[in-house]
């Protein structure tokens, strides 16, 4: 029987580093999908996959034993990518602090390399390209909300922006994903597509 | 004829509340009046269900999306990282501190340094910091 997380984090805090290994292996995947669904860049999602696990080793006494340790590395995981989103020197993420603020209209659609939109499915990868090129202040909701399913109070405590601007993004992401998405929609109820 | 424009304009005003407060019967923020109002408005009205319909399959789509495998293995490379700080003693939370979202504050001048900021917004607080720049 695999060991559980809780029993791996106190042997890692007994100084059995092999036992973090079981961890990383465990949950690599999840987190990094998570980060690439936020920047969409798979160079920098590698990098900060490698800081959530080291962030996550450093602190790992104050993890509450009663917790999730993969919900504890996506909140980990969450900040560092909204962190790198802020600092990154481009045009659409030097501005997320403005555009978690305001309504900023969406930059431009952005160019994916082969290596970025590997992906398996043409559906999936319509849906992945309709998400990757909401505005930033979008993007990070809807991934927040529908693929870390955090509540609304939530998303406004994580971003720091009041829950009535979540809402309203979220809304409008959903607006704009619903257009995007429309070749895909009307597939759907013509019964040409039944799942992603 | 007047009153038939009357009719349409109002049911038109309707659709758009109802539209708009989809999200919130989806996300189950309305009391059990509304979502009922607004069910019984669905029942009668293409265009609204249609939306409906729609909001709730984009929904689906986004959440379905499958897991975005790495390219190669990053365990060997973290956890060499690891093994470089090991021997470390185990920190405290990465609990982001209050004095360090005030830092960051976009209130504060951006003219400043580091070390002026954390003065400023100790010395005055956020509102007082605002207060400053205006």
């Amino acid at each position: 029987m695999a060991p559980t997380d809780a029993a791996l984090v106190q042997r890692t805090l007994r100084g059995e580093t092999a036992a973090y290994n079981v961890l990383v292996e465990r949950y690599q995947r999840q987190v990094y999908s998570l980060i690439y669904r936020m920047i969409g860049n798979a160079d920098d999602a590698g990098d900060l996959l490698q800081d959530t696990f080291l962030r996550a080793y450093s602190a790992l006494a104050s993890f509450r034993q009663d917790a999730s340790f993969l919900t504890w590395l996506y909140k980990i995981a969450s900040n560092l990518s909204i962190d790198h989103m802020r600092s990154r020197k481009t045009r659409s993420a030097l501005s997320l602090d403005l555009e978690l603020e305001e309504g900023r209209e969406p930059a431009a659609e952005r160019a994916f390399s082969p290596e970025d939109t590997v992906m398996r499915g043409a559906v999936a990868e319509i849906v992945h390209n309709a998400v990757l090129n909401l505005p930033a202040r979008y993007r990070v909701v809807v991934v927040l909300r529908h693929l870390r399913g955090m509540s609304i109070d939530e998303i406004a405590e994580e971003l720091r922006i009041p829950s009535g601007t979540v809402k309203t993004h979220l809304f409008r992401a959903r607006e704009m994903l619903r257009e995007r998405l429309r070749p895909v929609l009307d597939m759907e109820t013509d019964g040409r597509v039944h799942h992603v | 004829m007047e009153e038939f424009t009357t009719f349409e304009q109002n049911e038109f005003s309707l659709c758009v509340r109802v539209r708009e407060r989809l999200p919130d019967l989806l996300d189950g923020f309305l009391d059990a009046l509304t979502a009922e109002a607004i069910r019984a408005h669905l029942a009668t009205c293409y265009q609204c269900s249609r939306d409906l319909r729609e909001l709730r399959q984009t929904i689906r789509l986004v959440e379905s999306l499958p897991f975005v495998e790495p390219l190669r293995d990053h365990a060997p490379a973290i956890m060499a990282a690891v093994e470089r700080q090991s021997g470390h003693s185990f920190q405290a939370p990465v609990v982001e501190m209050e004095t360090q979202r005030t830092l960051r504050s976009p209130y504060l001048p951006r003219t400043t340094n580091g070390l002026e900021r954390h003065f400023l917004s100790a010395a005055l607080g956020l509102q007082g910091a605002i207060a400053a720049v205006a």
